[in-house]
């Protein structure tokens, strides 16, 4: 039985490149590499973390040694981002090695037009037992009737 | 009728505080606490007013935690002697104050109190509070609804199984404690993402609340503010949180809670009075905690030394004068909104339940106050919020934005420097629990109980109170603790579950220990729950049960094969008749089968030769298309009613467009490619004549499924189909295809053992979409860097003799091999001997030989194009280059060949990806699901 403090591994040696949106301008990268991306980074070079917008590079951040995850702020409000994790080789190409998911950061200007579509909701009415019987029910019946009090007697 | 309208909601939540193995865990305080502070003085002032005739309206969420510690005997139990302790605390202050003039009546004022729970407890309730709250619903005054099964903050989350799973396991959990499914959904912190408003309809949740910027900066604009609901496009209704009400109960300084004459929380004889006078009710024998003895007031801003005595009559009146405020203010706001609208405003004030008495101790009385105030006047009445929508059910339909009720609006408390590291391992949690799920389809005895306990671990580790509590600062010690503890748990099980090796001992520990919703069912997280499993518990789903009779058309079937349409069909048939479906395949002439056959449950109906006789190809294609029409009627006549029929490609366009008006069934068609992408444009006469004929399915199909996101939006912008009647299904891969057995692990490296040579492998017609003119063009780079790199060619087409010369030209020829065309068994033998596998095509509408490849353990590098993209997650379970680029191409294939660790890594993502996506019974299902909207 786990009695003791758990620890978790700090990392998993897992491919993985996940962006988050902490606020409509601060998303937030995490990431984790396979033992095998560990030896494809060490024959190349430094990492480098590519954000984009749409699909418009906006910020390229050569990652400090043991880095796992990143902020990027003052991203714009109402835009999509994606980021990309890997190097460049001495001819300046960028090879992601990951890439993360797409983020909708959400917008914050109020829509001009207006709503002109309506929908009619419909709400379940309860079940039988429980509508239209008011004050029907007396607390001691319900108790009687219910399994889970049963055979359960705190007082001393 | 009442000029407005005003619906209070108590969410009352509490993380799952349960630990059997210790003798005393401070933890469980926060219960205890708010079980004698908060939810008991509600329930009895609730249950005077409707005694008293009030006609007032509450709604109150209860989160499942809270109602499984509420209905748990060990906690009420320790409940129990806890209240005993109090009281004879209570007595003790009785005679220590004796004669005090202020402490002394404060002493009996809370041993009265004390006495009085314990009453409503035994007495009322049977040590099950529930109880009260089930009859107050029960009086039609009270509404009870429910949050996530954790409290689990779902924005957060990363997938929608995982979001599925917490709103899911809460309606079961509500439902077995009440009897009845909630109507209502509290998202946890009023946590709204798009999308989650489809999980709620799954589960019949009529309405949902938000906070009020989700609203303002809602698509388009709302025109009455947070004033009334919204519909989302699914009809699931939204309310907004008002802002202005929200803050004077909120508010620490301008708010009611802060008046001088209410009782000071933070000064308790716990911290006071003498530690040897209080050891005996202290836990742990001298940990100084809240006792709930708390003599003085706010009484200002100074500090906790200053403070005068409290006095509760003085705080009972102030309640009172506060409740006539908060009226007042609402009359006031309604006078002024409902110039502006066309329907009574409603205010919707949400308030978390443990403010009322536990930290707002006068809350309570501040509730009755207001429900009596309310029933004395005209303008605003008491509303719930299904009361409202049976009211007004028409909405305006908007989309909302993204957002919740913490600071700044958005995710910042549960995402920051302090509690960022949870997420990489509640994510992994997440997509493992996903994984195992789809792999132990109809796990039984062990495997079951263990994959039941890990979702249990994970939904325990989710709870967003351990990443709040990590933010706040206090009791972080506590938090990270659990959260280590149910993700180490679930991490271990999932090990286990991998292995083959459950610990039974291990588990039933767990299952002891952590053992809240024990009706769950681990399915729920299966990716294919939507597929027609998700009716699971509760959530009944058309699909479930049903049996379909559906009529297949393709031109093409086996043995009669042309292309992949004829394989498509065939294992889409057979996939279905295991579900259960009646299938009727109406297809070609095979002579030698003859005209009607039954073949491992599929009625295989062929047209006869004799009908088809045209040379030119569109007297050919009208001759079949009448023949299969003819054949049709025929077969719903001996057959019939069918339910629906399902047309494959544009070649059957005219009999399915027929029998569907003669039959009058819905129509569904699969458009597997479209004449424009594979030639990149219309030029020819020919292609113009298929092109409207596609045009023409499209359009009149009620339903048309794509194989990948990238066809269906070639499906819209060519035809013009809305989104709405667009379905994505991929292609499947047949299971006796795959290299290996689910059984087993694969292995990857055996291939490189077979053949020494570093061998890339291509397979696909020799035309230029394909793109095999782009991989030449990256060979003589990967032989740069690995000197002995061979690439293998197999396929024929029109290009191949321009692909030879270039490879020539390239000075790669003697390491080009073209094999020219391979069946499914020679593919086979050449994919056991590849090292990797490059489709780096210009146009791929699916590409199902980069999941054929996948599937027998080759890793690929694939264009980012088309249906490719969907299938690969770059540097996960292959690689992806923008089309063309022979650089990046050359970079991953080499480093897929010399680096034979990541190789391996890929490989088995892939392989397992194909497994619990891409079986024929996921796509199948898929495609019922589909059926299903159809039919209903």
């Amino acid at each position: 039985m786990p009695t003791g403090e758990a620890e978790l591994p700090a990392v998993y040696h897992e491919n993985v490149l996940c962006l988050m949106v902490q606020e409509p301008t601060v998303v937030f990268a995490y990431w984790d590499l396979s033992f095998g991306h560990i030896q494809a980074v060490r024959e190349h070079k430094d990492l480098l973390l590519c954000l984009y917008k749409s699909n418009q590079l906006i910020h390229k951040i050569n990652l400090p040694p043991f880095t796992n995850n990143w902020y990027f702020r003052n991203v714009e409000p109402g835009s999509e981002y994606f980021c990309e994790l890997g190097f460049r080789d001495a001819g300046g190409t960028f090879f992601p090695l990951l890439r993360s998911n797409r983020v909708n950061t959400p917008g914050l200007a109020p829509a001009e037009e207006e709503s002109a579509e309506a929908a009619r909701v419909t709400v379940p009415d309860l079940a039988a037992p429980l509508s239209g019987q008011e004050k029907s029910y007396q607390v001691a019946d319900l108790f009687d009737a219910l399994a889970f009090y049963m055979g359960f007697q705190p007082d001393k | 009728m009442a000029d407005g309208y005003l619906a209070i909601i108590l969410h009352a939540h509490l993380p799952y505080l349960r630990h059997p193995e210790g003798k005393e865990h401070l933890e469980e305080r926060w219960l205890f606490e708010s079980i004698t502070e908060c939810y008991i003085p509600l329930l009895k002032v609730l249950e005077n007013l409707s005694r008293d005739g009030v006609d007032f309206r509450l709604t109150v969420s209860l989160s499942p935690p809270l109602m499984a510690m509420l209905t748990d005997s060990v906690l009420m139990r320790r409940y129990a002697n806890y209240l005993d302790l109090l009281l004879e605390l209570g007595e003790k202050e009785v005679r220590r104050t004796a004669g005090h003039p202020e402490f002394g009546p404060l002493a009996a004022f809370y041993r009265e109190n004390l006495l009085r729970v314990k009453k409503a407890c035994a007495q009322d309730y049977g040590w099950n509070i529930l109880n009260g709250f089930k009859f107050l619903q029960a009086s039609g005054k009270v509404e009870l609804i429910t949050t996530a099964a954790t409290h689990g903050y779902l924005p957060l989350m990363c997938t929608e199984e995982a979001r599925r799973a917490q709103i899911g396991v809460a309606v079961d959990a509500f439902t077995g404690c009440f009897g009845f499914s909630p109507r209502g959904f509290w998202l946890p912190e009023c946590g709204y993402v798009p999308g989650v408003e489809d999980l709620l309809k799954e589960r019949k949740l009529a309405y949902f609340f938000v906070d009020a910027h989700c609203f303002l900066y809602a698509r388009p604009k709302v025109r009455s503010g947070v004033y009334a609901p919204v519909a989302c496009r699914n009809k699931v209704a939204a309310f907004a949180r008002d802002p202005q009400s929200s803050r004077q109960v909120w508010d620490r300084h301008a708010g009611y809670p802060g008046d001088f004459h209410y009782r000071e929380f933070y000064r308790d004889i716990g911290y006071d009075l003498d530690l040897d006078y209080l050891r005996p009710y202290l836990p742990g024998s001298g940990i100084r905690v809240d006792t709930g003895f708390k003599y003085y007031r706010i009484t200002g801003e100074g500090s906790l030394a200053q403070k005068a005595p409290y006095v509760p009559e003085e705080a009972r009146a102030r309640a009172a004068g506060h409740a006539g405020d908060f009226l007042y203010r609402r009359v006031e706001q309604v006078a002024r909104l409902k110039k502006q609208m066309r329907r009574p405003p409603l205010i919707v004030a949400p308030y978390d339940a443990e403010l009322f008495g536990h930290w707002w101790y006068e809350g309570p009385q501040w509730l009755e106050f207001l429900c009596r105030k309310i029933q004395e006047q005209n303008v605003i009445r008491m509303v719930t919020p299904a009361e409202y929508l049976q009211l007004y059910p028409e909405l305006p339909t908007a989309e909302l934005s993204a957002g919740s009720w913490g600071e700044g609006g958005y995710n910042l408390v549960w995402l920051n420097e302090a509690n960022d590291w949870l997420y990489r391992h509640l994510h992994r949690a997440e997509n493992k629990m996903g994984e195992l799920a789809d792999l132990a389809d109809g796990a039984g005895g062990l495997e079951k109980r263990a994959l039941n306990q890990a979702a249990r671990e994970l939904l325990l580790a989710q709870s967003s109170d351990w990443a709040f509590i990590m933010r706040a600062g206090t009791a972080v010690g506590y938090a990270k603790r659990r959260f280590k503890s149910h993700l180490q748990n679930f991490n271990t099980l999932a090990e286990q579950l991998e292995k083959k090796q459950v610990a039974e001992e291990f588990l039933a520990g767990l299952e002891q220990l952590n053992a809240v919703f024990p009706a769950l069912d681990y399915r729920i997280y299966s990716r294919h729950a939507r597929a027609g499993l998700k009716n699971l518990s509760g959530g009944r789903l058309r699909t479930a049960g049903a049996r379909y009779r559906v009529m297949l058309l393709s031109w093409e079937y086996p043995p009669v094969t042309v292309g992949g349409l004829a394989r498509h069909v065939h294992d889409l048939a057979h996939a279905l008749a295991g579900h259960g479906d009646e299938v009727h395949v109406l297809t070609c002439p095979a002579p030698a089968l003859g005209t009607d056959y039954f073949d491992r449950g599929v009625r295989v109906h062929r047209v006869k030769q004799e009908e088809i006789t045209a040379d030119d190809f569109f007297t050919w294609v009208e001759q079949l298309n009448r023949a299969l029409f003819a054949l049709g009627r025929r077969v719903a006549a001996l057959y019939g009613p069918f339910d629906l029929i399902h047309g494959h490609d544009w070649l059957i366009e005219y009999a399915a467009r027929g029998l569907r008006e003669l039959l009058r069934i819905p129509l569904l068609a699969t458009i597997h490619a479209t004449e424009h992408g594979r030639n990149q444009g219309i030029y020819t006469e020919l292609q113009r004549r298929i092109h409207w004929r596609e045009g023409q399915l499209a359009n009149e199909a009620d339903l048309v499924i794509t194989c990948s996101n990238y066809m269906a939006e070639e499906v819209k912008n060519l035809f013009g189909v809305p989104p709405e009647r667009l379905r994505v299904i991929p292609n499947g891969v047949d299971p006796e295809n795959l290299a290996q057995k689910r059984e087993n692990e694969l292995d990857c490296r055996v291939k490189r053992q077979r053949t020494e040579e570093p061998l890339i492998l291509f397979f696909g017609r020799l035309v230029p979409e394909k793109g095999v003119q782009v991989l030449l063009g990256a060979l003589p780079a990967v032989a740069a860097r690995v000197p002995g790199a061979r690439l293998l060619v197999a396929g024929r087409g029109p290009y191949e003799d321009y692909l030879r010369g270039l490879a020539g030209r390239l000075g790669v020829g003697e390491r080009v091999r073209f094999v020219g065309y391979v069946d499914d068994q020679g593919r086979n033998r050449l994919l056991e001997r590849g090292w990797a596998a490059a489709f780096p095509s210009l146009y791929e509408p699916f590409g199902i030989v980069a999941l054929e490849a996948m599937a027998a353990g080759v890793p690929v590098v694939v264009s980012d194009t088309g249906g490719l993209s969907d299938i690969v997650e770059h540097g996960v379970d292959g690689y992806k280059v923008p089309p063309g680029r022979e650089d990046m191409l050359a970079f991953y294939l080499s480093e897929l060949l010399v680096n034979h660790l990541l190789a391996d890594e890929l490989c088995r993502r892939a392989w397992r990806k194909i497994l619990t996506l891409y079986d024929w019974r996921y796509i199948a299902a898929a495609t019922r699901e589909v059926y299903g909207e159809l039919v209903s």
